[in-house]
């Protein structure tokens, strides 16, 4: 029953969708605004209906109605609640129901958001997303349908993959696909502008909330993906530079270079159309990182089941789509009379400029080595793998010039710097970046990127608490206020630039963190039998006892190790080895003790002979800084959101 | 340098396109091996029936057709039928044999798997660590190796052996060789 | 004192004796060089993991015959061949440099070198322009009058 009411509710969205294309367009062709509110219903419509779609979707989940192939395929009745209800996005057909809803929902919201302020964009900004939910659309009610019947259905489900049934299953797919919708109303936006010819008025604001909101979900995805990844995976390691990782990390880099480059727009009306480029390329990277995992192109872990009639129409689908964006970016691009002028290369404008050339080159190598093996592939008949070591020598190098960057910000005027201001300016942060590279190495960090990083991540860090202290300074004395209130009021009165500053703070927690995790893991493989003990660092683990326990679908071998370091309170860590009831293939749930300083991480191998057992051990120092890092880096964006509220509502 | 950034954007989306568009017809899984036309490594292992070891190189002179399955394997399920098919038809053959390598399987399973889906009648190594899939290049099941008389790897075949194989693909090589 | 609590601890477990059954166990000496050699082959079946990584009961026999060969004191590049040899350059996760590879480890540098200088080149010429026409570009209607003004509010 319940899946009818998603079904039919999906036919019709799927109508109202070609409504929303086609009305807009005849709405603007004879000038009658009825049309265009017509669209606007339409797409509040389908956001209902998709909603009730979605909701029907998971109440057969919930109601264990395995005659839904869908259903039958990814549960079972021995599969909790929890994730019953969270196995809608557990395969293609799902999820892609759940990215289509989040696209009508965002697509409702900017319709009742800007249809005020933004009606000269609003009938192409609708029918855009018309054209993008009628594609989706199509997709998924012909070729990829989560609401096919069974025959004869089974008395149990498949079971949802063990490797799913985890709590970062319920939140790194929402937070993915939310980043990658949210790219798609800038990016109608940015449509729109180039086809009205007008690319400097309404969408940078209409789109400075978008794209920040879009960019922090997918800094959020990514990382609750790399931390899944971390603990559930067991191999100790957060990110592999897999092909579909590769497709989320590329419109975040894409999508951080037009945050800062728009700045120049906003600013100076400069690099209209690098600016359309940039967002147009990131959403259609997001659309290639969904349509990667499901076109059966690339090989990946991730990658869902494919078929090839699905792959041939997701062909058609981006063709189409970047045809049109790309081509209508160069057709139009000369009409946006741009004449950009700079004073200075010495000029917050260039220091931008040579931000994005970086953070563009990065995306493009990672572009490059995600389809480098395809194109060797497809081209002659060898095949190559592009892993992690490519990434590590060729991406590191790009990323360390950006965080060098990055310490320029703060301190870098508009417009124009006079040579001796800014030797003055950035003496002291040099001085203690160089002796900090100098001194890394004494202090063991004996790797060439591991010292230049260290060296950086001082630099960054003095600029930046060099700004905040004279500003804070600046308005203790001008505003005769206490410090705190003095650093509160600045902090306050200008959100976006100081959020944007904690962004980079937690960026530079992060990158200690890739700098500990990435060069100082220590690694141990070997046997232990009851009562045996091995030590790691100051660590000293006892193995305990070996133990057995179960739950409603697995049952699972564990180990129980105690965990000792001098000074400090013994741990118990229980590593397991899991057999899903379902599923032949055992899994292994590691045990992980974290702290600031460093994480404890041990994995149960196989039993070799009666009592011993394989393990393996990793010490990772620093790996819990970039959870932390890129939480404050969130909680930064979202500091910079606050400020685009209150300029939106003063916007005309 | 005005016009240029146009050409080159449009170039690279089409590029990329073109790229899925033809990518769509590969295999991901499909590897090309090395070995062909090198000298194939002989192995001796144990049966899965009988006493008598396994040799490679005692049929020198033969053509070889090793097959690498497992019980486990789905695939192998399905290619069996002409596995059975195969090994009747080429019984008189003189210069053909077929060998298995059951690896990753305990030998229990795979003669319950041979009594179940039936026996061609061939002789299979037991390979349980897989060492002699690994020195083979083997990655999946089933794979297929050709081997000529002279003991080297001709042809590979990854996946199951589809009803005509032999004569689509074995013989024409094999015929080559005798002229 | 913290510094030397490991020492410390070491001594301690030199002087006392351990229990009967209960043993210190230590890595085998050759599996660091097992693990170098692991992590830089790619897993077949798995797709992108290496052989260490990976749980595949295909990485874990490959990890086994690394092994092997590492205890019978075989050289890090004849391991690596030996895979080379029997799956080609899918096995390296590291591309090598050879042939088209060549084109991969350079293009990211080339690109960024010839982005550079475009924009250097582009930079010269906005500046130019800078000075041969000091007069701003004028803002022309009422509605980007009032964005700009929103936006010199705020100090970036």
């Amino acid at each position: 029953m319940w899946i009818e009411i998603a079904h039919f509710s999906t036919l019709i969205a799927l109508m109202l969708a070609a409504l929303l294309l086609i009305a807009p367009l005849i709405g603007v062709r004879w000038q009658r605004v009825v049309w265009i509110r017509v669209a606007r219903q339409a797409a509040f419509m389908i956001c209902a209906l998709l909603t009730l779609a979605s909701a029907g979707l998971i109440a057969s989940f919930l109601n264990h109605d395995f005659s839904v192939k869908y259903v039958a395929e990814h549960a079972s009745l021995k599969l909790p609640v929890f994730y019953l209800a969270t196995a809608m996005w557990g395969g293609h057909e799902g999820s892609l129901l759940l990215w289509t809803w989040m696209l009508s929902l965002f697509v409702a919201i900017a319709a009742w958001k800007h249809w005020k302020t933004h009606p000269v964009s609003m009938p192409w900004v609708l029918s855009i997303n018309g054209g993008l939910l009628l594609g989706f659309l199509l997709l998924v009610v012909f070729l990829s349908s989560p609401f096919e019947r069974l025959l004869s259905p089974p008395a149990d489900g498949r079971d949802l993959n063990p490797l799913l049934q985890d709590p970062g299953m319920v939140f790194h797919p929402p937070f993915l696909y939310m980043g990658y919708v949210g790219f798609a109303i800038p990016y109608a936006f940015a449509m729109a502008a180039l086809i009205t010819s007008q690319g400097d008025s309404e969408w940078i604001l209409a789109t400075r909330r978008w794209t920040l909101f879009s960019w922090a979900m997918l800094t959020i995805g990514i990382v609750f993906g790399a931390y899944w990844a971390y603990y559930e995976l067991g191999w100790g390691g957060y990110w592999a530079w897999d092909p579909v990782e590769n497709a989320s990390f590329m419109p975040w880099l894409t999508g951080l270079a037009f945050l800062h480059s728009v700045m120049v727009q906003e600013r100076r009306r400069m690099f209209k159309t690098w600016n359309l480029f940039l967002i147009i390329t990131t959403f259609a990277l997001s659309l290639l990182g969904t349509f990667l995992v499901r076109s059966g192109v690339l090989s990946s872990v991730h990658a869902f089941a494919t078929d090839p009639g699905r792959g041939v129409y997701i062909l058609i689908f981006m063709s189409a789509l970047l045809l049109f964006s790309f081509g209508l970016l160069t057709a139009k691009s000369d009409q946006l009379r741009e004449t950009p002028q700079l004073e200075s290369p010495w000029s917050k404008e260039f220091s931008f400029l040579i931000n994005n050339l970086f953070l563009v080159a990065g995306a493009c190598t990672v572009l490059l080595g995600t389809l480098y093996p395809l194109a060797i592939e497809t081209l002659s008949t060898a095949k190559v793998s592009v892993g992690a070591p490519y990434y590590n020598k060729v991406f590191i190098p790009i990323m360390l010039g950006m965080l060098a960057l990055m310490g320029l910000g703060p301190l870098i005027p508009w417009q124009r710097a006079s040579l001796a201001k800014l030797r003055q300016e950035f003496l002291p942060a040099g001085i203690i970046g160089l002796l900090g590279m100098v001194v890394a190495p004494l202090i063991g960090i004996n790797h060439l990127s591991g010292a230049i990083a260290t060296g950086l991540i001082l630099f960054v860090g003095t600029t930046h608490l060099t700004d905040l202290l004279r500003n804070t300074k600046t308005r203790m004395s001008r505003e005769s206020l206490t410090a705190p209130g003095a650093f509160l009021r600045l902090v306050t009165r200008n959100k976006r630039r100081y959020g944007g500053m904690l962004v980079h703070l937690g960026t530079l927690v992060m990158v200690a963190g890739f700098v500990g995790s990435g060069l100082f893991q220590e690694e141990r493989d070997l046997f232990l039998a009851k009562g045996d003990s091995m030590r790691i660092g100051s660590w000293s683990l006892t193995l305990e006892s070996m133990e057995k326990t179960a739950r409603r679908n697995w049952q699972a071998d564990e180990a129980v190790i105690r965990a000792e370091r001098p000074g400090e309170a013994t741990l118990t860590l229980r590593p397991q080895k899991r057999v899903y009831s379902e599923n032949s293939q055992p899994t292994t749930e590691a045990a992980i003790h974290s702290s600031w300083r460093e994480d404890l991480y041990v994995v149960l191998g196989d039993g070799v002979k009666d009592g011993v057992w394989a393990f393996r051990i990793y010490r990772t120092p620093l790996v819990a800084w970039i959870w932390v890092g890129s939480g404050i880096m969130v909680v930064g964006v979202f500091w910079a959101m606050l400020q685009g509220r209150r300029l939106q509502r003063r916007a005309p | 340098m005005n016009g240029l950034w146009k050409i080159v954007l449009l170039g690279v989306v089409m590029a990329i396109l073109l790229l899925f568009a033809l990518g769509l017809k590969n295999d991901p899984r499909d590897i090309p091996s090395p070995l062909v036309n090198r000298p194939a490594n002989d192995f001796t292992a144990p049966a899965l029936e009988g006493d008598q070891p396994v040799r490679l190189s005692a049929h020198r002179g033969q053509w070889v057709l090793v097959n690498f399955w497992g019980s486990w394997c789905v695939s192998c399920v399905a290619e069996h039928p002409y596995l059975m098919e195969l090994a009747k038809q080429t019984k008189k053959r003189t210069d053909f044999v077929m060998l298995g390598v059951d690896f990753r399987d305990n030998p229990d399973s795979a003669r319950a798997f041979l009594a179940r889906h039936g026996n061609p009648g061939y002789a299979h190594a037991q390979d349980p660590e897989q060492k002699i899939a690994i020195d083979w290049g083997v990655y999946g099941a089933p794979e297929s190796y050709l081997v000529d008389p002279n003991g080297t790897i001709r042809m590979k075949h990854t996946g199951p052996l589809f009803p005509g194989w032999f004569e689509q693909r074995a013989l024409p090589l094999m015929q080559g060789a005798v002229k | 004192m913290r510094l030397f609590s490991p020492l410390l601890l070491l001594a301690w477990l030199l002087v006392m004796p351990g229990p009967a059954l209960a043993e210190l166990r230590n890595e085998d000496p050759t599996e660091a060089m097992v693990r170098h050699i692991a992590k830089d082959l790619r897993c077949a079946v798995c797709q992108n993991q290496s052989v260490y990584e990976s749980n595949s009961d295909l990485a874990k026999d490959m990890l086994n015959v690394i092994r092997t060969k590492v205890a019978a004191g075989e050289q890090e590049t004849a391991i690596r061949d030996y895979f080379f040899q029997r799956y080609g350059d899918y096995i390296y996760l590291e591309p090598t440099t050879q042939g088209m590879n060549t084109l991969l480890w350079s293009a990211p540098f080339i690109g960024l070198g010839i982005g550079g200088l475009a924009l250097w080149l582009a930079m010269r010429q906005w500046r130019k322009r800078t000075r041969e026409n000091t007069q701003p570009v004028p803002t022309n209607t009422a509605m980007q009058e009032r964005i700009q003004k929103e936006l010199d509010q705020v100090h970036l």
